[in-house]
């Protein structure tokens, strides 16, 4: 007996040790969508300079409609980034964030409330984390562009998104407007047993890098509720933490007719400058805005800006 | 919270799996295994359904029933019988037939009703409303649509059998319901089968026996191998397979451009009705060598399913090697008792008479295995494309014992030998021909497109149109890997045709050799296989039957 | 028995069925040899041969299937 249990052991040491060292030849070698990382605008992060992103934003699709760095950069001269893809889940939220605190210590973490609601299957947070600690699960398809280099070469994650994980749309697709945060005002939706975990979770990273965490609620008709509101605000007060929700009635201007993008879904590009310039005024009264204009360190996001702005006016 | 697709859900393979057998494993007494694996077999099945479970639940309880009313029914015969004269017997035995007949009768009706209506229904009421549009009759029939219970089709049969068996006295009804609830539910088979007999499987199931390492190594190994077939042919042939039996959508500008079979040439349309047979087959089989696997490490004896079925020289052959089960019990239940009824023995003997040995059991044979194909086709599903591939089967058994027979006279004659070498392969060719050209009517979604997609492989074969890389679904790297992962598999089915399969040769070998082994696999299935971003695994292709 | 032989080796003149003993499990009988086969038995013992007793373990070898007979022929 003792001795199958040695073997077994032995076995699955040489196992993980093997996907590990494939990891390593599957890993792409630069974190450029070209080659072959995955949510390559959300990872960008890593081709941030250490230590010199001041806010980070996480969440889904909502998060990269409303948040804009280079606005909040062209306001006030502090740096974001926003680590968002569409659908995302809470376990991946929290990946994503572990990764950006490798290399950057912000001061303020926006969570865009939507992905406290999104249903995590306990599957997939285990493999999540299986993907996370062998990265040949993630990269295996990358074995149609393999070269002899990813045997030799060293990874080196240098590249960065212009727009700092915001995605730039022109789409306006206005919504009839309707009393969408009406309702029961004791209801609350609840939120599941996992999900909470997996949130109380990503708090306490962030206490461990010395960030503060903020819930936020972009507006938007056809995701958020009365219900929602109380679910997530009794959560943050459980947990003790800001949420500001930019649905509630007289919290931010929103006009239906030219916000919103796709019929009260996302932010329009209107809408997500209203957005930010409540992030912004925010951040100014917790005074986590620093203004790194001057620094010449800082050169890359003056030209960042301008390739936008460039862009943009297209 | 949970639901499991399939057995090759992530869900199931980094929680279910080592769960169940890790509890399985600790746990010091045989009744605690038992209710384990009730336990999870139950929870698995209210995963994917929560209150159909109940229809389990009956189907159990009216075998058990049953069983028991059938059992009590023999053993008034065997009282009645004892002390009685020789001559009286005939007439007591008569009566009790009778009896235990109409309760047979009574219980499989049960059976089959949930069955039939829950599957069957909507299909039967569809095609009466089609009807009555025929005579312009203005009263229609609401089509209902119902939920269909985890593995209806595969359950009911174990049922079934086991109800006929009772009857037979070849079984003796078990008392204990809880025992067939673990045959009935038994969370590995539930999905796509083995359908099971309660005298192959049963007892093993009770026993619960502790795990050992032989077997816990075995039955991994096992389900690694069905793990490749399925996910690396059969999810990555998916794409190619999807587009050109039920079209692609290509944006072109603003629009959304749909396009179906008729954007490929026939012979595209021909390789893809190739490629969803080896699909059908590496997920199914795939899916039997996981189920099979796990039992394995359980210590059950579920019988096997499939027998390298593309080494079959006849259409015949081959449905005795390709989901087994399915065949036997078709055999031993529908093609037995039609061919020993009275009506058919009749005909059976007079066609003998007039037309030889060798041809007249043809006759009364057609009629039982009609009987089956039919059977069969309805088994697959509601629908005239299954009844079609059940009819096209059972012609191409039929002509081919008539064939057989003509051959054999031909080749006594002429001394022209059937069984050297180029001629078994040219058999083996034309047999899988035939079963991909079945295949695409059982693929495709309708009856009257599996005739246009048979028709455009033999009038348009070439044509001049260009299939893009969106068309394909597929690039030539994935149809490399396929085809050395279709190699290895014709490879591994000659080792196991010389009857010593590829374990066991590993097995014997050092240490060393044995862990290189395995880690390559693993590797390969990690490496190779068709999941992750841009993946959507293929369905279990078996459970909706 | 001879009788039984006999009519095997009709149906089939290249099998040893004197010694041949998984003539079922190696599908050396196929389900339609079976039926000429049960109806030749029938006629040849007069007895009836019921679905039931179509298993393969009856019909394996040629001692099991006059087994088989001579209980038929018992019952009556």
């Amino acid at each position: 007996m003792k001795k199958h249990v040695l073997s077994a052991v032995i076995f699955m040491i040489g196992l993980a040790l093997l996907l590990l060292l494939a990891g390593l030849v599957f890993m792409p070698k630069s974190n450029t969508k070209e080659a072959g990382i995955i949510d390559a605008a959300a990872n960008g992060i890593l081709g941030e300079p250490e230590n010199t992103v001041d806010t980070l934003f996480l969440g889904d699709s909502l998060a990269y409609s409303a948040f804009i760095p280079m606005h909040i950069w062209e306001e006030t001269g502090s740096t974001s980034y926003v680590c968002s893809t569409g659908e995302q889940q809470l376990q991946y939220t929290s990946e994503l964030l572990k990764k950006a605190f490798t290399h950057q210590s912000p001061k303020t973490v926006f969570l865009e409330a939507n992905v406290i609601y999104r249903k995590v299957n306990l599957g997939t947070v285990i493999y999540t984390k299986l993907y996370d600690a062998f990265s040949v699960f993630r990269y295996h398809d990358r074995w149609k562009d393999l070269s002899v280099q990813d045997l030799t070469r060293r990874k080196n994650y240098s590249w960065t998104d212009d727009e700092k994980g915001f995605r730039y749309f022109t789409d306006v697709r206005a919504a009839e407007e309707t009393d969408y945060m009406a309702g029961d005002e004791y209801a609350s939706a609840e939120i599941p047993d996992l999900n909470k975990a997996l949130l109380k979770e990503l708090a306490d990273t962030c206490a461990e890098h010395g960030a503060e965490l903020v819930i936020i609620s972009v507006p938007s008709m056809k995701n958020w509720s009365r219900a929602k509101h109380n679910g997530v605000r009794a959560l943050a007060e459980e947990i003790g933490v800001d949420y500001y929700d930019l649905n509630a009635p007289g919290t931010l201007m929103i006009d239906w007719q030219t916000d919103t993008r796709d019929k009260g879904d996302h932010m329009s590009y209107s809408g997500a400058v209203k957005v930010t310039d409540y992030v912004i005024e925010r951040l100014a009264e917790k005074q986590a805005l620093t203004d790194h204009r001057a620094d010449p360190a800082y050169a890359p996001w003056h030209e960042a800006f301008a390739r936008v702005k460039a862009k943009n006016a297209q | 919270m949970i639901t499991f697709s399939s057995y090759f859900d992530t869900a199931f393979l980094v929680l279910f799996l080592p769960v169940s057998v890790a509890v399985y494993m600790i746990l010091p007494r045989q009744n605690l295994r038992r209710v384990w694996l009730l336990l999870c077999s139950l929870f698995f099945f209210w995963c994917d359904g929560k209150g159909l479970l109940v229809f389990i639940l009956l189907s159990t309880l009216f075998m058990h029933h049953g069983g028991l009313w059938l059992g009590k029914l023999q053993n008034e015969l065997d009282a009645a019988l004892t002390d009685l004269p020789k001559e009286e017997k005939k007439a007591v035995r008569e009566r009790f037939k009778k009896r235990k007949r109409l309760v047979l009768a009574f219980f499989i009706a049960l059976e089959l009703g949930m069955l039939a209506v829950l599957k069957y229904a909507g299909f039967f009421v569809n095609n009466l409303n089609g009807l009555m549009g025929l005579f312009s009759s203005g009263t229609r029939f609401i089509v209902p649509h119902f939920l269909l219970p985890m593995g209806i089709s595969f359950y009911t049969m174990q049922a079934m059998s086991y109800l006929f068996d009772v009857y037979r006295g070849k079984l003796a009804p078990d008392t204990n319901i809880g025992r067939l609830l673990l045959y009935m539910s038994f969370f590995p088979n539930i999905m796509e089968g083995p359908i099971c007999r309660w005298s192959d499987t049963a007892e093993s199931l009770w026993n619960a026996e502790r795990v050992t390492y032989e077997r816990l190594t075995r039955g991994a190994q096992r389900i690694l191998w069905g793990m490749v077939k399925k996910i690396v042919i059969a999810d990555r042939l998916n794409p190619f397979v999807q587009n050109v039996f039920g079209g692609y959508d290509v944006m072109e500008g603003a629009d959304l451009l749909h396009f179906d079979f008729t954007a490929y040439p026939g012979w595209v349309v021909a390789l893809a009705a190739a490629a969803f047979t080896l699909q059908l087959y590496a997920e199914f089989s795939g899916t039997m060598d996981f189920a099979l696997g796990l039992g394995e490490i359980f210590g059950v004896h579920t019988p096997e399913n499939f027998q390298r079925p593309f080494f079959s020289l006849s259409i015949s052959e081959f449905w005795k090697r390709w989901h087994i089960t399915l065949g036997t019990w078709f055999r031993d239940y529908v093609f037995y008792p039609v061919s020993m009824s009275a009506p058919v023995k009749k005909l059976t003997t007079r066609a003998r008479k007039k037309l030889g040995n060798r041809f007249g059991p043809l006759a009364g044979g057609a009629v039982a295995l009609f009987a089956v194909w039919i059977f069969n086709g309805l088994w697959h599903g509601a629908g005239w494309n299954y009844i079609f591939f059940g009819m096209y089967h059972f012609t191409l058994i039929l002509l081919g014992n008539i064939a057989d027979v003509v051959m054999i006279r031909f080749s006594e004659k002429t001394g022209f030998k059937r069984d050297i070498l180029p001629v078994k392969l040219f058999r083996i060719f034309r047999t899988a021909l035939l079963v991909v050209l079945g295949e695409l009517f059982f693929r495709a979604p309708t009856l009257r497109q599996g005739f246009s997609m048979c028709g455009r492989i033999f009038t348009q074969f070439i044509t001049n149109q260009t299939v893009s890389r969106a068309a394909w679904g597929v690039d030539w790297k994935d149809a490399f890997i396929v085809g050395v992962t279709a190699a290895i598999m014709l490879v591994v089915g000659l080792l196991q045709e010389k009857g010593k399969g590829i374990r066991e040769r590993v097995s014997e070998k050092p240490v060393v050799l044995r862990y290189l082994f395995w880690y390559a696999v693993v590797l390969f299935l990690v490496v190779f296989g068709a999941y992750g971003a841009g993946y959507i695994p293929v369905d279990p292709m078996y459970a909706e039957f | 028995m001879d009788e039984l032989l006999d009519l095997l080796r009709e149906l089939d003149p290249e099998v040893d069925f004197e010694n041949e003993e998984a003539l079922i499990d190696d599908r050396i009988l196929d389900s339609l040899t079976i039926l000429a086969l049960i109806a030749d038995i029938e006629e040849t013992f007069d007895v009836t041969v019921p679905a039931v007793e179509i298993v393969p373990a009856n019909f394996n070898s040629a001692k099991a299937m006059y087994e088989m007979i001579e209980r038929l022929q018992e019952e009556g």
